[in-house]
Formats: structure tokens, C-alpha cells, sequence
């Protein structure tokens, strides 16, 4: 298991695009970030340059597969979609975040 | 992913790369599109993209043009996505690349002569400091006339040559051999060679001593009469080589690329002048070479030499009047008239690269408004307009590069046209070829046309309104109002520059023509020409020179097949013929400045008859003219009309120098019709003919007029004379028809040439249009669907096409037209009875490139004017 001891925001945004993947299938960088906006209702909004980076972390760690294909208007564009492996981070990652959610609202209502 | 993987991404490093831009770029893409979408402006909409993306984008863009690794890796990518674009268009590359290559070929070759004839320092000592020295005759207005020995001497005598050496240019012949050769050679100074700065590689210059009359006999051979004669023997320098019956010790061997003053000079020995040469100021027969003292010019040069001039002149009224000092460098001596001629040519293979250049230029601007979108798009997001230009800069610089490898193929063979069609006299013609200045040169070229094809779409393509690409949905730009002007504005350029080019070519045509047509006033088919001349052993006095010219006549004469026969010193004049001034019995002598001077010709009583000159009164020479009768001449019509306007010149008087009591008056008996013998272009000057009973001439070139062809009669001709004299001398054998087509051989060079360049551009300039018509109508295909559709006949939409191309061309061609005007002026010394504002030639090539518009734009038109409506509109 991996731990996360001080990069929470990146673990979020993985999370996010892990999430947005397990439910939506394959989809380009764009799409991603289109639908996280529309999701979160444009409270979360991602510094886009920074999603590729991660796509790419993520490429590399297996978690996510990436292939070119062609877009709605017919250009050429990088699709992502989730592996047998990204699944398995997806969990890890909901479990933590669940329980971070949890321990700060613990905090929230108790403080 | 695996370590195999990683490790297989180690080499495809740049493929990652470029994936990851793309992704970026696709990103960017979507999100303006979105933003335009939403109606924002494209400002707002581009900046909005791009901070949303945040601040790594730029950061990236500027950081990869800094780094000379990335610049590089960049390249390599810019080169290969070209490769890529131009492999996919084959055939339209392929007529790209062939088109330029023509134009750099014919760049390359041109060049490679320019190089060799007029940038290839001579073979002497600092050659830039060399010049001629002439008397500037303005009686004749002959700029480059032979000077005396006293002016010679005094023209030394000035603060801006160091030396000057004096020199003649003879033939010798060289006997003891099995039979007598008459090679090229020259009399000179003893300084000749120190003044040149060439040393011989074997043995010595002549000494001080050498070049006085009646000293050593004393030779220096060329290396290629050493190898010949010697076979290249090492000890050579103290043996002799018979010259004229006559012993010489060769005391040097020069260095085998010294060739002056002739191309084929092959010996020089002194000149050593007698004491009466000397001293005769008024006998001109010398030529003068100097070397400039360091840091003169030529114009100070010229400027002190006129100086000098004017001074003897004022000292010796009755030599130097009307003469003064004509100073020539050198190189432009050498070079001569073909300096201007390849420079014409220069600028014509400059105007075809041109128009090859504006095709491909057309080319990309049309390929360049199918990705027109993407560029937009690429350009809007700011991703630096510097790389896009840089990207199509580089399709372009491929594409030269390719056609400057073609087209220095083709200038390898073109070349060697180029050396079989020039004229035999275009001096160093045999060092053309392609070395690393050519070579330089040809890249350059190359170069160039790749910026000039590129720049232009370039910018075109990166300035493009991004509102209009991106809201035209897909659609090309090329439709686009500005590319439309652009491309017709290159339209009409081409179009300008062929019609310059053409014009060019016509009146070089229309000047050639008018002069094959010339009648020179002899006879041009079936005659022989062949100097001969008797030894001067069995003939050693000039009565029997005279005798042997008579059988050998009254020989040839008897050939079968011969019709005439006659003989005389000169059948051609030279710029500087022998000629003289004379005094006309009852007539008082003009001031000397005003003097006319008349050729003087010796010829045996049958030559008019042979060469076919018609009397036009009084009669021919005859066997009554002889050593005791009253001297006799016979003159040309110019002559008579000058001097005896009105009357009847035959039975009039005249000498050669000052009439005096013992002047020997001369009885004009024939006025024989004007002939142009001193080149086709140059009018009859006063010619006078004399009886070679009379004035007997010791070499003198013999006139065959056979019945046909003249070759067979060289066989009997030599036999004749060879019985005579075992040992005569002949040389210079050729036909009239020969002299003529040689004099002719430098025009009909430049005007070939000049032709072939111009159908060049006439050819790319067709194909241009064909291209752009093409590509014009297609883009409106749907236009044409629509206006079918509303009821338009296909014939008026055949029309409208037609006249727009027409409007294009005839704008071309009347813009042309006005520039070929002014720059024809370059060309007016080659023209001959047509001005370089020849109507004529202006509206003949006009319709030619209007044929040429309607041939080229008439296929593509019909082709889209035959268009079905319904499938047209389906395109929309």
C-alpha cells in the first residue's frame, strides 16, 4: 500500500481522475477535465497543465492505459481508460479518502 | 509499466515528446474552440485556454527554443513531418522539386561559366594589376589601336605603372621539320615576362641585351610546344629549334597555363627593334601591357594615362594628333564582350528560378490553406508563430535542398551543352566546371529559394485570421479573399517575368534573323579559303613571290570543279585593319584630326570575280597592270562616294601618305560594289585595292570558288601549291560560309541560349497558371454548382474563368512589358536593325503568353464548369 504522507493534493487529483475513469470509460485529458468541472459543479476547478503530468505518473504506474484514437471532431487525440491495477488504487484511494474525510469531520464536530 | 518498456522508451525519447505535445496542443485545441463557442473574442478566448492550462505551457515553448539540444531535436522533427508532407503529395513534390530544379540547374551552369570566364583570376602574378595600354585613335573611333615605339617609351614615363613591356603578336614558322607548321607566337620586350610576373620553370627571361637588333637569336617555347617538339625533354634550355631556316636558342620553357596574348601562344622571342623602328613615332604596330603600381586604380590610371596623352600630343602634333592613351584592365581585355552577354544570361536563369519560385510558392500557399485550420489553431494559442514559420520554412528548405541535388545533376550536363554550344574564341572555356564555389553557390541558391518558396505561405499561413478559420468549420482558407489576392498577385508576377525574359529572347531572335538575311555582297556558298605562303628560300624577292602566286592561281584555277580562283592579303578586316590616309589629287588634305584612312588590300587580278563582286564601273585588274604600267586601284562604292560625290571617280588620282612630287599617284580604274568584311553588322568603310603586280605581298590568303562542296577541292589545292614549293607554308584553311557562321557564333550562343531560358519560363509560367486555375476552381466548386444550378450555361461559366485568367495574365504581361522596356536597355548592344522598343516583338510575345494563359487555365476550367450541381452543393 502506498502511503501518502505529504502530497494529499496530488493523491486527490488521482483520485479524481481515477474515479472519473471507473465511471465513464475512456477519455481524453479534455474530457476529463470537462467533466470534473461539471461534476463539482466548477468548484473544482484543476490547474489543467498539471492533469498531464499526472496522467502520464499515472500511465506509468499502470493504473491507466493510454492510446490514441480520434476525437468527436475527427483530430487526433490521447484517450485514457482505467486498468485491472487502476481499479485496485481507485479502492485504496476511496478508503483513504474516506477515512481523511471522516477524521476531519471528526475534528470539525468535536474540536 | 515494465522496465522494458522504459528502456524502449529511452530511444523513443522525441516520440514521447512529440505525443506529449500533441496531447497538450489537442487540449488547448478544444478548449478555444469551446470558448469561441461561447461567443467570447478570440483574445479572451486564446487567453482564457491558456491560463486555465496554467503557467507551464509557455515556459515550455520558450525554454525548448533556447536550448540548442532541443533546437536541434526539433529540426530533426520539423525535417521528417516535411519528409512526411511532401512524400504524401508525390506528384505535386515531384513537379515542385522538378520545376526548381531547372531553375537551379540552369543557376549552377551559368554560374560555372561566369566563374570561369570572369571571376577565375588570371594566371599572372596579382593579375588585378594588369592592363592594356592602347592609342585611343578618335579619328576612327577606335579605342584599342597599336601604338609606336617612342610613345611607347614615353608613355612609361608616368607615376602610376611600374613597368610596361611592348609586345607583337606574329605567327613563326617553324622548319626542319617534315613539313613547314606556322604556330602562334609573339615579338616582345625583354621585360614581357618580369611586367606578367610568370617566370619561365625552365631556364631564364631574355636579357636587356637579347632584345637589341641583330643580337642572339634566342627563343622561350611553351610548355606545350616543349612537350610536342622536345617530348618534354629537361635539357632542353641551349639546344636550337629552326625557325624560318633559321637557328634559335631556346633559353627558356614556361609554365603550361601561361597562354598570352593568344589563347594558343606557343613561343616569344625579342622584338628586338632596329634603330629606325625606334625611333618612328607615326609607325604604329605595338601593343603595350603594364602592371599598376600597388593601391592605383583603374580610374587614376586611366585619369594620368590621359594626362600622358594629351602631353604628346601637344609635343608631336603631327604623329599624335587625335590619338591619346586608352588604358583597359586586364581581365576585361580577356573577357571582352562576353562579360555583359553571361550577365544577361545570369539575370535570365535568375528570372526562371524566380518563376520557378513563385510556382512553388503558389503550391504551398494552396497546400498550406488545407492546413490552413490546424496552423490557425496552432498560431491562435500563441504557440509561437516563430516555430510554425520554422515548420513550413523547413517543408520548403527539404524541398530546395532536394532540387538543388537535381539540379545540380542537370547543371553537370548542362555544362557540358553549354561548352559544345559556345563560341570557340569565349576565352578560359575549357576551366568550366563545378568546384566548391560553384558548389557554394548552388547551395546558396538553393538556399534562398527555399526562403523565398516558404517565407511567403509562411506568413500567410501563421497571419491567418483565426475568427475566419476556425468559424469556416473545417473549410480551407484558401478561399479566403487575402490568399486569393496573394495568389493572384504571384500569378501576375510570373506572368511579368516571362514576358521579360520573352522580349528579351525576341529581339535577341529578331536581331540574328535580320542579320542571316544580310547579304554581305560576296559570295557565301562554295568557296575556299587557305592561306598560303612560299618559302622565302626558293622565293626570296617579291617578284617571284608575285610569280608563284600566279601559277599556283592559273593551277587551282585548272581543277575540275573549280570556277574561280584569286588571291589577296585580307579577306576579312579587323577592328584595326591596315589601313592608311592620303592625299586626293586636286583636293587639299583635310586637317590631320579630319582624316579618313582607307583599307589597303593587295589581290591578284581574278579575285573579285571569284569571290563574286560585282564591277559596278570602270573594269578589273588584268595582265596589263604590270611592274612598269601606270599604278592602278580599284575602290569600293563608299570610297567613291565619299571622295567623288556626284562625279565620275574612275580615272582619278590618289596616294597613300603626303602627296608630293615624287608621290606615287595611283589611277582609280574599277569602283568594284561595297562588302561587308569586317562582320556582318558593320557597314563598307573606303576600300582600296591594289594589284599584286604592282605591290607585291608576301603572304596573301587564295580564294577558291569551287562548284561544290569546297571540301573536295582541299586535296588538288594543296597538291598544286606543293609542287611549287615542297615547303610552302599553308594554314588557316576554312569557307566563307565557316567565317561568317563563326562570327556570327557568340550572337547565336547568347540568343539560344537566351531562347531556351525564356521557353523555360514560358513552361513554368504555363504550369503556374494551370495550378493556380486548378486549384481556384475547385476551391468554387460549389460556386459553379450553384450558378449551374440558377440557370448560368456552362460556356459563360467557361468564360467568366477564362477572363479572369486572361485578366491576370494580361496584366502580367503588360507590367512586363513595361519593365522589359527598361532593362532591354542591357541588351541594345546585342541588337541589330531592331530597337529594344520593337513593337513588334512586345505584341507577338504578349499573344504568346495569352495563348499560353487560355492553353493552360482551359483544362482545369472545363473540367470544373462541367461539374454536376447536385454533387457540387453536396460538398457544402
Amino acid at each position: 500500500m502506498r502511503t501518502h504522507t505529504n502530497d494529499r493534493l496530488q493523491g486527490t487529483l488521482d483520485l479524481l481522475v481515477l474515479k472519473t475513469l471507473a465511471s465513464r470509460g475512456r477519455m481524453h485529458g479534455y474530457g476529463i477535465t470537462l467533466h470534473i468541472e461539471q461534476i463539482s459543479e466548477d468548484i473544482l476547478r484543476l490547474e489543467e497543465g498539471s492533469l498531464y503530468p499526472a496522467l502520464h505518473r499515472m500511465t506509468q504506474a499502470g493504473w491507466l492505459r493510454a492510446e490514441w484514437g480520434s476525437s468527436e471532431k475527427n483530430r487526433r487525440a490521447r484517450y485514457y481508460s482505467i486498468t485491472a491495477a487502476g481499479r485496485r488504487q481507485l479502492a485504496e484511494e476511496e478508503k483513504h479518502w474516506a477515512q481523511l474525510t471522516e477524521a476531519v469531520a471528526r475534528v470539525l464536530r468535536f474540536a | 509499466m515494465s522496465w522494458t518498456n522504459r528502456l524502449f522508451n529511452l530511444f523513443r525519447r522525441e516520440r514521447v515528446d512529440a505525443e506529449a505535445e500533441e496531447e497538450v496542443q489537442f487540449h488547448l485545441v478544444a478548449r478555444l474552440e469551446e470558448n469561441l463557442a461561447r461567443g467570447m473574442s478570440l483574445e479572451d478566448a486564446r487567453r482564457d485556454a491558456a491560463r486555465r492550462f496554467g503557467g507551464e505551457l509557455h515556459a515550455r515553448e520558450r525554454s525548448r527554443d533556447a536550448d540548442l539540444v532541443v533546437w536541434l531535436d526539433t529540426l530533426a522533427r520539423d525535417v521528417r513531418y516535411a519528409l512526411r508532407n511532401l512524400a504524401k503529395n508525390r506528384g505535386v513534390t515531384m513537379v515542385a522539386a522538378f520545376s526548381l530544379a531547372l531553375g537551379i540547374g540552369a543557376n549552377t551552369a551559368i554560374f560555372s561559366a561566369i566563374r570561369a570566364v570572369l571571376l577565375r583570376p588570371l594566371p599572372y602574378a596579382e593579375p588585378g594589376r594588369l592592363a592594356m595600354l592602347w592609342m585611343d585613335n578618335r579619328r576612327l573611333g577606335l579605342h584599342e589601336d597599336l601604338t609606336s615605339f617612342p610613345n611607347y617609351e614615353d608613355w612609361k614615363k608616368n607615376r602610376v605603372f611600374e613597368d610596361l613591356a611592348g609586345f607583337v603578336p606574329s605567327a613563326v614558322i617553324l622548319s626542319g621539320l617534315e613539313e613547314p607548321a606556322r604556330i602562334p607566337a609573339a615579338a616582345v620586350t625583354w621585360n614581357f615576362l618580369p611586367v606578367l610576373g610568370v617566370s619561365p620553370i625552365l631556364g631564364r627571361n631574355f636579357t636587356a641585351e637579347e632584345d637589341q637588333a641583330g643580337q642572339a637569336q634566342v627563343v622561350i617555347l611553351s610548355y606545350g610546344l616543349w612537350q610536342r617538339q622536345f617530348g618534354g625533354d629537361r635539357h632542353v634550355v641551349g639546344k636550337t629549334i629552326e625557325i624560318g631556316n633559321k637557328p634559335y636558342a631556346i633559353v627558356g620553357v614556361m609554365p603550361a597555363d601561361f597562354a598570352f596574348p593568344a589563347k594558343d601562344s606557343q613561343l616569344w622571342r625579342p622584338l628586338g627593334l632596329t634603330p629606325a623602328a625606334r625611333a618612328s613615332r607615326g609607325g604604329y604596330f605595338l601593343s603595350v601591357i603594364g602592371r599598376m603600381k600597388r593601391g592605383v586604380t583603374n580610374e587614376r590610371a586611366r585619369a594620368e594615362m590621359a594626362a600622358v596623352g594629351a602631353r604628346l600630343e601637344a609635343q608631336y602634333p603631327d604623329s599624335n594628333k587625335g590619338y591619346g592613351v586608352w588604358v583597359v584592365p586586364l581581365l576585361d581585355q580577356v573577357v571582352g564582350t562576353m562579360r555583359q552577354a553571361l550577365l544577361v544570361l545570369l539575370g535570365a536563369v535568375a528570372f526562371v528560378l524566380l518563376i520557378a519560385c513563385v510556382n512553388v510558392a503558389n503550391l504551398f500557399l494552396g497546400r498550406g490553406a488545407a492546413r490552413g485550420r490546424e496552423i490557425a489553431v496552432r498560431a491562435a494559442l500563441g504557440a509561437g508563430r516563430a516555430r510554425l514559420v520554422r515548420q513550413l520554412l523547413t517543408e520548403s528548405a527539404v524541398l530546395s535542398l532536394f532540387a538543388g541535388l537535381l539540379g545540380l545533376a542537370m547543371a553537370f550536363f548542362g555544362i557540358r551543352g553549354l561548352v559544345l554550344l559556345a563560341p570557340k574564341e569565349l576565352p578560359r572555356l575549357d576551366q568550366i566546371g563545378i568546384d566548391a564555389p560553384v558548389l557554394a553557390f548552388t547551395l546558396a541558391v538553393s538556399v534562398a529559394a527555399a526562403i523565398f518558396c516558404g517565407m511567403l505561405p509562411a506568413l500567410r499561413v501563421s497571419g491567418v485570421d483565426l475568427n475566419d478559420a476556425l468559424r469556416e468549420g473545417g473549410r480551407s482558407t484558401a478561399g479566403g479573399k487575402r490568399s486569393r489576392y496573394m495568389r493572384s498577385a504571384l500569378t501576375v508576377a510570373e506572368v511579368a517575368l516571362s514576358m521579360i525574359l520573352l522580349t528579351g529572347a525576341g529581339l535577341m531572335i529578331r536581331s540574328l534573323l535580320s542579320l542571316q538575311s544580310i547579304q554581305p555582297g560576296f559570295r557565301t556558298e562554295n568557296v575556299l579559303t587557305w592561306r598560303i605562303a612560299p618559302s622565302r628560300t626558293k622565293f626570296p624577292s617579291r617578284p617571284q613571290v608575285v610569280g608563284f602566286y600566279a601559277d599556283l592561281l592559273q593551277r587551282v584555277q585548272s581543277i575540275p570543279g573549280v570556277l574561280g580562283a584569286g588571291a589577296i592579303t585580307d579577306i576579312f578586316l579587323s577592328e584595326t585593319p591596315n589601313s592608311g590616309s592620303f592625299s586626293v589629287e586636286g583636293h587639299p588634305d583635310p586637317p590631320p584630326e579630319q582624316q579618313i584612312e582607307a583599307t589597303r588590300d593587295t589581290i591578284s587580278p581574278n579575285y573579285f570575280q571569284a569571290m563574286g563582286v560585282p564591277l559596278i564601273r570602270g573594269r578589273f585588274f588584268n595582265e596589263h597592270d604590270g611592274q612598269d604600267s601606270t599604278p592602278v586601284v580599284i575602290i569600293n562604292e563608299t570610297m567613291a562616294r565619299r571622295f567623288w560625290p556626284g562625279e565620275e571617280a574612275v580615272g582619278r588620282r590618289f596616294t597613300f601618305g603626303g602627296a608630293g612630287p615624287n608621290a606615287p599617284w595611283m589611277t582609280v580604274v574599277g569602283i568594284v560594289a561595297d562588302t561587308r568584311r569586317q562582320g556582318l553588322e558593320k557597314l563598307a568603310r573606303c576600300e582600296t585595292f591594289l594589284p599584286m603586280t604592282q605591290r607585291p605581298a608576301i603572304g596573301m590568303a587564295v580564294v577558291v570558288h569551287t562548284a561544290s562542296d569546297p571540301a573536295k577541292a582541299v586535296g588538288p589545292v594543296r597538291d598544286a601549291a606543293r609542287a611549287l614549293d615542297k615547303s610552302a607554308v599553308m594554314f588557316e584553311r576554312s569557307t566563307i560560309a565557316e567565317h561568317i557562321g563563326e562570327s556570327l557564333s557568340q550572337r547565336r550562343f547568347q540568343t539560344l541560349l537566351l531562347g531556351l531560358f525564356s521557353l523555360l519560363a514560358l513552361v513554368l509560367a504555363a504550369v503556374g497558371i494551370y495550378g493556380v486555375v486548378y486549384q481556384s476552381v475547385s476551391q468554387r466548386t460549389n460556386e459553379m454548382g450553384i450558378r449551374v444550378a440558377l440557370g448560368a450555361r456552362r460556356s459563360g461559366l467557361l468564360g467568366m474563368v477564362l477572363g479572369e485568367t486572361l485578366g491576370l495574365v494580361g496584366l502580367g504581361a503588360l507590367l512586363g512589358g513595361a519593365a522589359a522596356l527598361a532593362l532591354s536597355r542591357t541588351l541594345s548592344s546585342f541588337l541589330y536593325a531592331v530597337t529594344a522598343a520593337d513593337p513588334l516583338t512586345y505584341a507577338a510575345v504578349m499573344l504568346l503568353l495569352l495563348m499560353a494563359g487560355v492553353f493552360a487555365s482551359l483544362i482545369p476550367a472545363r473540367r470544373a464548369t462541367a461539374v454536376d450541381p447536385m454533387q457540387a452543393l453536396r460538398y457544402e
